[in-house]
């Protein structure tokens, strides 16, 4: 089979991949870049092996390639301050606000709304697995290739306004968090990699996302929700808000 | 007794916090709080030690009664038991 070999430009970082389906190839294509690559990625059979066993079969092999090439590249960043962060991100007025949770509790929903209550002024920057980068004393969100698979996502950055982390509610209230509380939740959306070495900067680098704006939101899907998630971080408030 | 491969502890602003990868993460994926004398315990756990000797460490670091030094070590050890994170 046929390798293919091009270079990307990952959270403001050139990366050469190397790699064989036309799958990878079509989902990259808005991150090409000329810049001379800083880190090399390769992928072979032995490693689509392993995602399929950790994926039980279910994924055709240009997808599991796909993931392949992510877990690689996550693991090379942890090194140089970047963190791939399971949530829902958005640009709202300049910054960045990212909702997490567990797999089908309503992040997507929920920035689905943002969009409809804010219009244009909400973007979307990444659905599903945005890149975190420290740099210079700031995080910066940006956007990825792997955007969920509704495919909302651009190739876009922005500083970090603040976390949501997503819980399904009767009624809609916001609170701040602290960064102990928030610690166990954010450690579980990170990317987790196997060995030891890797994830002590995993780990260090979710000790210092903790320390931004965090809060907890339980929410219901109205339209006062969005108004509500993106008011109180946009405005950087405190306490306890709700609508009810 | 022995801590498996693979347990990281780092310290938060509040804290110590301990997570599992390589052959520990096997066994456990969450994410352990610990006070200063439980993240004592678990970094002396690497190496191979008995309830006695991690007794020992802990009254030599810390000004605690045996008494106590004993009900700590004994907590921490069932606490890593109870996830799988000990190998006898």
């Amino acid at each position: 089979m046929s390798r293919i070999k091009k270079s990307y430009c990952f959270a403001s970082i050139p990366v050469s991949v190397e790699y064989m389906y036309g799958y990878s190839e079509q989902l990259f294509k808005q991150y090409e870049t000329d810049l001379l690559p800083k880190i090399f990625i390769s992928v072979c059979e032995a490693d689509l092996k392993f995602e399929d066993s950790m994926y039980d079969g279910v994924f055709d092999n240009g997808y599991l390639e796909s993931l392949a090439i992510l877990r690689k590249l996550s693991t090379a960043f942890s090194h140089m301050g970047i963190l791939l962060f399971h949530s829902s991100a958005i640009l709202f007025d300049g910054r960045a606000y990212l909702y997490t949770a567990s797999s089908g509790t309503g992040k997507s929903t929920h920035t689905a709304l943002c969009r409809k209550v804010f219009g244009d002024r909400v973007k979307m920057i990444n659905d599903d697995k945005p890149f975190l980068r420290f740099e210079n004393g700031i995080w910066r969100v940006y956007g990825s290739p792997w955007n969920g698979k509704h495919g909302l996502g651009n190739n876009i950055s922005a500083p970090l306004g603040g976390v949501a982390i997503l819980k399904r509610g009767t009624k809609n209230c916001m609170k701040r968090i602290t960064s102990d509380i928030a610690l166990p939740t954010l450690f579980a959306q990170s990317y987790r990699p196997q060995k030891a070495s890797d994830m002590q900067c995993v780990l260090d680098l979710v000790v210092n996302l903790s320390r931004n704006p965090i809060y907890e939101l339980r929410c219901d899907m109205s339209d006062e929700a969005a108004e509500l998630s993106l008011g109180v971080m946009s405005k950087q408030l405190g306490g306890i808000y709700n609508e009810a | 007794m022995k801590l498996k491969q693979g347990v990281i502890i780092t310290k938060t602003d509040d804290r110590y916090i301990a997570v599992a990868a390589g052959e520990a993460g096997k066994a456990f994926s969450g994410m352990i709080k610990l006070n200063s004398t439980a993240a004592f315990i678990i970094d002396k756990l690497r190496e191979d030690s008995t309830v006695s000797s991690l007794e020992k460490a802990l009254t030599e670091e810390f000004e605690v009664s045996a008494e106590a030094a004993h009900t700590n070590v004994i907590k921490v050890i069932d606490s890593l038991n109870d996830i799988g994170l000990i190998e006898i």
